[in-house]
């Protein structure tokens, strides 16, 4: 699954809690799950937050898309 | 109000090593090339220049925080290891033929909150009393047990000051050395509980060893309330987000970011990162405390500012 994310300006805890539980459903059916696309400031706040130690981040669809195996 | 912080380390008491000190005088010496330092003035100035986590540490005792509100009777949250220097500070200030009234309001009774108990010198001095207010019921028994053999050398009972445990209601806000104190739940394993404290117009809310889930609006509500207009919140900030919600759920603890959304909602003035991780250095609460400026700043979204300080042993705080 890749989650494009470049048209969300701003995520809160909240939201990164659904991105978490979204992981685990994910991870639970034996599937993949990348995050592409981020803007700047969310790119931010994932970092800050470590989100971008859990997640694989990809500039682009097309570069989330490839890097499944 | 003027608190004071004597430990604000989470989990368990640490300190820095040789190595720690030795990276430290190499960074300082390292930084002060091209510098004059030919006078105890200039020195002083070049120190002044270097970041909190080279020329200082935040230290490592467990959670034990003094409120001052300039009354008789003194005000502890918490007796982690910060209460033995705590104790010396009283003694010092006082001397040991003066009798004197503590107030404790304890979050929980875990072990990194009562160990410093039995180092806190005063409880050993006939004719001072100690009053420990708690909204666990096994308050008592935590305390005698911890002293009880073969822990400790000196039984509960053969502490000399006059102990008295008082059980308090949540959620109903008592006057007690003339502050107005309120107890609220708070999600952490065995529960533990944020105390509120309101005198002469200033408030400091201390929640430690708390867990959020702020997708519950009613829960998350409950703690904008708790939180409102504060002059400080002591925030339990001891994990990444990330760790928070995953590897380390159901820990019991908070992060950085939760802290800021709920201090933001609540018109909070000053949020006190609190309860640091015991495996971070200097080097990452710093880390953490320069990430959590950035983040309320992404966070503000033209609000009035929230001011962010990382709770360290020794600092003071005036309201």
């Amino acid at each position: 699954m890749v989650l494009d994310l470049s048209a969300v300006e701003y995520i809160s805890s909240v939201g990164l809690r659904v991105l978490m539980l979204a992981a685990r459903q994910v991870k639970a059916q034996e599937g993949q799950i990348a995050i592409a696309a981020l803007q700047p400031v969310v790119r931010e706040v994932f970092e800050i937050s470590r989100f971008d130690l859990v997640f694989k981040v990809f500039a682009d669809i097309e570069a989330a898309s490839g890097s499944f195996s | 109000m003027r608190v004071r912080f004597w430990g604000t380390r989470g989990s368990i008491p640490v300190s820095i090593t040789a190595p720690d000190v030795r990276a430290k005088l190499a960074a300082v010496l390292a930084g002060s090339i091209g510098h004059d330092l030919s006078s105890a003035d200039k020195i002083t100035a070049y120190i002044d220049t270097l970041g909190f986590d080279i020329a200082g540490t935040f230290g490592g005792h467990s959670s034990c925080v003094q409120l001052e509100t300039g009354g008789l009777e003194h005000v502890i949250l918490d007796l982690g290891s910060g209460a033995r220097p705590l104790g010396q500070s009283m003694i010092t200030r006082f001397g040991p033929g003066t009798p004197q009234i503590y107030h404790v309001f304890m979050s929980h009774l875990h072990w990194d909150h009562i160990m410093g108990f039995p180092f806190f010198t005063p409880v050993y001095i006939p004719g001072n009393r100690v009053v420990i207010h708690s909204c666990h019921d096994q308050v008592e028994h935590a305390f005698r047990r911890q002293q009880a053999d073969p822990s400790f050398p000196v039984d509960f009972s053969q502490l000399g000051a006059n102990i008295e445990f008082d059980v308090m209601p949540v959620g109903v806000t008592r006057e007690i050395a003339g502050i107005a104190v309120t107890a609220k739940a708070q999600r952490h394993a065995g529960g533990s509980y944020g105390w509120r404290l309101e005198h002469a117009g200033k408030v400091l809310v201390y929640s430690t060893d708390s867990e959020h889930r702020l997708e519950n609006s009613e829960e998350r509500k409950g703690f904008v309330d708790f939180f409102r207009d504060a002059d400080v919140v002591i925030f339990d900030a001891m994990y990444s987000l990330a760790d928070a919600i995953s590897i380390r759920a159901d820990w019991g603890h908070s992060s950085n970011i939760v802290g800021v959304e709920l201090c933001q909602l609540a018109g909070v003035r000053r949020l006190a990162l609190f309860h640091h991780e015991p495996a971070y250095s200097d080097a990452q609460i710093a880390q953490v405390l320069a990430e959590t400026c950035r983040f309320e700043e992404i966070a503000r979204e033209g609000g009035k500012p929230l001011e962010i300080i990382s709770a360290w042993d020794g600092l003071e705080l005036e309201l």
